[in-house]
């Protein structure tokens, strides 16, 4: 057999002759003299047209675009925060609102999902990079740290020092969910159809406050902000079936790294859970309804089953949950089931609108429609009965 | 606290350039920019040229990013782009280009033709192992890289790799230079 020749001085003599340590790359310098290339790649942050017959909301059009599905890691507050984001144009006022926007690094804000006069809990938001720290009024126990870089979220109970890591499956990283958002926002308003409309001052919570009134063919927002010192303090949104209301906006407000920690605080017990945002399916919502009215309704299903409707009824299902006595298993194998049938609700991919006429129904009525809706590409919808059977029906036939 | 962009895999990033996202862009230009200089730079032995093919590769791909249908081939896309920057570059300038690999002047020294043989041997290797070995030597890319840039397994790579040093080793050999004649102090 051959020895194979020692070819080291030819490894060092290639080396030598193509060997090249100046070809750094330099992206500042490549942006500067490409700018109609950086335009049209930022300009693409506008999502492609959605096959939805109902106009889509800036949370779902951001949720077009896999890489800020993470956004969706927060679920509720996400998509309440999306509404800090409004469309910006040529008017200098209102240029003048939304540039702390673009400029922030940190915020701060509360949410109410619905309307504000319902006294629905206020959802309480700190963002800093890619974490969020969200603490609910009516659930005063309960802390989430959102990380929406690693798509975990820490939820703890400071009265039960119990503590929770939530895996978000299926959604990449996203290191910095304003940035981003600045990227899908400063896309949105190339649209040749976007205009700004000019409300004019109004008293709003006994403030004085300017608004603008943001439309694009897909989503709408209000925005009211100081009119001494422009800046927005209240931001409405309403998209599909949901409104969405920011208050007390503040922005880069100092906030300790600590707040927003992901570790488990000592003496917690601690758990794990997956959740699948985007897998919920019409099995998962029909089971949280049934446990909704079997558990959480003495037989009967809710008043409601929006998410604001759900956020009310937070409170009394915690309570509920401890009456139960259950195992921990169990109130993780229940709580998940609810997060299925929630996540079915929020993140709703039929068409058009869904309709729900559950309230006061008794479990286990055949007779009654409670819920319907029409699947994606169906010509005929499904229709949800009491007894939680479901059937397809032509949209003349159904429930009036 | 943040990931680093850079750190995210190119599908990842494509994608999210795809959906406007420029830092996930320029995490891809600081990526594979050298190694589209190396890759335009095999095709064209002028290293101020194979700058200037980079930089517009970067510039077409930015254009073209929504047509790349597979993220996870981002770096062959790309490389794809380059050498067809690069051929257009060479047809235009081609001769000027490769006057000074093929015809060394005739006033050099010695030492000046072992250096010429070797960059000969080089360029008249087959395209695909010639853009081997200029990634391999030129700026100490990964194999991985090196991989995804010429869209070939690891496997594959190191065969091509002995196969295209055989072929250069017996160039030189056959134009009377040994490893003496490289070993410089």
């Amino acid at each position: 057999m051959k020895r194979p020749e020692n070819d080291n001085w030819l490894d060092k003599a290639l080396k030598k002759a193509i060997s090249s340590e100046e070809s750094k790359p330099n992206f500042e310098k490549w942006k500067q003299d490409n700018p109609e290339a950086v335009e049209m790649l930022t300009s693409r942050a506008q999502p492609k047209p959605s096959a939805y017959k109902r106009p889509l909301n800036i949370w779902e059009m951001i949720m077009k675009s896999r890489i800020t599905k993470l956004a969706a890691a927060a679920v509720i507050i996400i998509a309440a925060f999306i509404a800090l984001y409004p469309f910006t144009s040529g008017s200098p006022t209102f240029a003048q609102v939304i540039q702390p926007i673009f400029d922030a690094q940190t915020a701060v804000f509360d949410i109410i999902i619905g309307e504000e006069e319902t006294s629905g809990p206020v959802i309480h938001d700190m963002v800093m990079g890619s974490r969020i720290r969200r603490t609910l009024s009516n659930m005063k126990s309960a802390i989430s740290i959102i990380d929406l870089e690693t798509g975990k979220i820490l939820s703890l109970d400071s009265e039960k020092k119990e503590a929770a890591y939530i895996d978000l499956k299926g959604l990449p990283s996203m290191p910095n969910y304003m940035e981003i958002l600045r990227n899908v926002i400063a896309g949105l308003q190339a649209h040749p159809e976007f205009e700004v409309e000019d409300l004019g001052e109004r008293d709003i919570g006994g403030q004085r406050l300017i608004g603008f009134r943001a439309t694009h063919p897909k989503a709408e927002i209000i925005i009211w902000a100081d009119p001494q010192t422009a800046l927005p303090v209240r931001i409405e949104q309403m998209g599909g079936q949901m409104k969405v209301i920011c208050k007390n906006v503040m922005f880069d407000v100092p906030m300790d790294d600590t707040l927003f920690s992901m570790d488990v605080p000592e003496g917690y017990t601690q758990q794990q859970v997956e959740l699948d945002l985007f897998g919920a399916t019409e099995e998962d919502f029909i089971e949280g309804l049934r446990i909704r009215a079997e558990f959480f309704g003495d037989g009967q299903f809710p008043d409601g089953v929006a998410v604001e409707d759900y956020l009310k009824q937070a409170p009394a299902m915690a309570k509920k949950f401890e009456e139960l006595e259950l195992s921990k298993e169990e109130e993780t194998e229940l709580g998940m089931k609810l997060q299925g049938h929630l996540l079915f609700i929020r993140f709703f991919k039929g068409e058009g609108e869904w309709h729900y006429a559950g309230k006061g129904v008794k479990l286990g009525d055949a007779d009654m429609a409670i819920f319907w809706y029409q699947p994606e590409n169906s010509a005929t919808y499904r229709v949800i009965y009491g007894d939680l059977s479901v059937k397809d029906v032509a949209p003349e036939d159904l429930p009036g | 606290m943040e990931i680093q962009t850079q750190e995210l895999p190119d599908e990842q990033l494509a994608e999210a350039a795809q959906n406007g996202h420029l830092k996930s862009f320029g995490a891809l230009y600081q990526r594979y920019y050298s190694s589209m200089v190396a890759l335009a730079y095999s095709l064209l032995a002028d290293r101020d040229l194979a700058e200037d093919a980079a930089q517009e590769s970067f510039m077409v791909a930015c254009r073209d990013l929504p047509k790349l249908k597979s993220k996870y081939k981002f770096a062959a896309w790309l490389a794809g782009i380059c050498r067809n920057i690069a051929k257009q570059m060479l047809r235009i300038k081609g001769k000027k280009v490769l006057l000074s690999v093929e015809q060394p002047s005739e006033s050099r020294d010695e030492q000046e033709h072992c250096w010429d043989a070797l960059h000969q041997a080089v360029w008249k290797l087959r395209e695909a192992e010639r853009e081997l070995i200029v990634l391999h030597y030129f700026n100490g890319f990964s194999r991985t890289q090196i991989s995804q840039v010429l869209d070939i397994s690891p496997q594959a790579l190191n065969g091509r790799l002995i196969r295209a040093k055989r072929k250069i080793a017996q160039y030189l050999k056959q134009n009377g230079f040994t490893g003496d004649d490289y070993e410089t102090p």
